[in-house]
């Protein structure tokens, strides 16, 4: 029987025929994403010092750091990444860039939207208890605009998201403002996408199989902008209907 | 299973593989991800829905009641249950 290598390889070949879009390749895609051993611990002890009610500057400054070597963790666990690297280059500060150069590294590419001359991803880690406000947003699209233009996608890991993105508890949105509008002008300026994560999905990331679906799902709603937040992983399907059609299912 | 299909209709394993998510997906299989132990490496252990990575550690057998911690100890394959007979033509 194959091992776990064999069959990712097999699966790696068997994207390469198939359409992004499909849920044939999604499912395929969920084995290419195996969670570092170590995050289980990292995510609780994250999740600990986020319930704290009044941290102390020292846990501010843990969180921050752990926030980041999750960040680490979580994309040296995707099939394909040959280069990951943080560093004070001559323009800005990166948290991390990941990239890939063999043949596992397409099928990562194609299935998170990304031109192969585009291949990189930008992440960055930001452990404030906001919102991600608009600035932090257009310094990045201005590093990829820019500094790092081989990068296809940048990532923000956020406690709370970021400026104009739907919230869990409000209703549709139907108009766009702050970052949401500006990552749809980034994208329709140069076809390339910058997602944000809030707590709650990073929390998730400790599972196989969950970080390509949480991005690919963020990365179809910008192009969709349906107005809703993303589906959590744990709504196998994403089924967005009226009233009138919703009681046919 | 993907090396079953690839030997019957003398195509590589990554094609046999697309047939058989494009078949799930069109509703004509349902298909597993089968985990197999080195305690009993013939047999599969275990089966885990298909399309949901594999399975997280520490993993327990079935078969042994171990905690497996390494993916090493482990094979795997996909599993398609046709729901007709399929004919390729």
């Amino acid at each position: 029987m194959p091992s776990q290598e064999e069959l990712v390889n097999t699966i790696i070949g068997a994207l390469k025929d198939l359409d992004q879009d499909s849920s044939e390749s999604d499912k395929l895609a969920s084995y290419l994403y195996i969670a570092d051993s170590r995050l289980k611990d990292y995510l609780e002890n994250f999740e600990r010092l986020l319930q704290l009610q009044k941290p102390t500057r020292k846990q501010l400054q843990q969180r921050g750091k752990i926030l980041e070597q999750i960040t680490y963790l979580v994309f040296s666990s995707l099939k394909g990444v040959s280069s990951i690297k943080s560093f004070q280059s001559a323009g800005s500060q990166y948290d991390l860039v990941v990239s890939g150069d063999d043949i596992s590294w397409h099928p990562v590419c194609k299935q998170l939207y990304m031109d192969i001359s585009y291949r990189d991803i930008v992440i960055e880690a930001k452990a404030k208890n906001s919102k991600l406000p608009d600035k932090d947003f257009a310094r990045l699209c201005s590093i990829m605009n820019e500094n790092y233009t081989g990068a296809g996608l940048g990532i923000f890991f956020t406690l709370k998201g970021a400026t104009g993105f739907p919230d869990k508890k409000s209703s549709r949105q139907r108009k766009i403002s702050d970052c949401r509008l500006r990552q749809a002008l980034f994208h329709a300026q140069t076809g390339k996408f910058i997602v944000v994560l809030d707590k709650d999905e990073i929390l998730q990331l400790g599972k196989n199989g969950t970080l390509l679906q949480i991005l690919t799902r963020k990365i179809r709603d910008l192009r969709e902008l349906s107005g809703l937040p993303t589906v959590p992983i744990e709504q196998f399907k994403e089924i967005d209907l009226p009233p009138h059609l919703e009681e046919l299912l | 299973m993907p090396h079953q299909l690839a030997t019957r209709l003398g195509i590589s394993l990554s094609d046999a593989l697309t047939i058989i998510a494009i078949l799930e997906s069109h509703g004509y299989s349902q298909n597993k991800l089968l985990i197999y132990h080195e305690c009993e490496p013939e047999v599969p252990a275990d089966a885990m829905p298909y399309g949901e990575g594999f399975p997280n550690l520490p993993w327990k057998c079935p078969h042994c009641g171990e905690e497996v911690d390494s993916y090493d100890e482990l094979d795997f394959d996909i599993m398609a249950i046709a729901q007709d007979r399929i004919e390729f033509i």
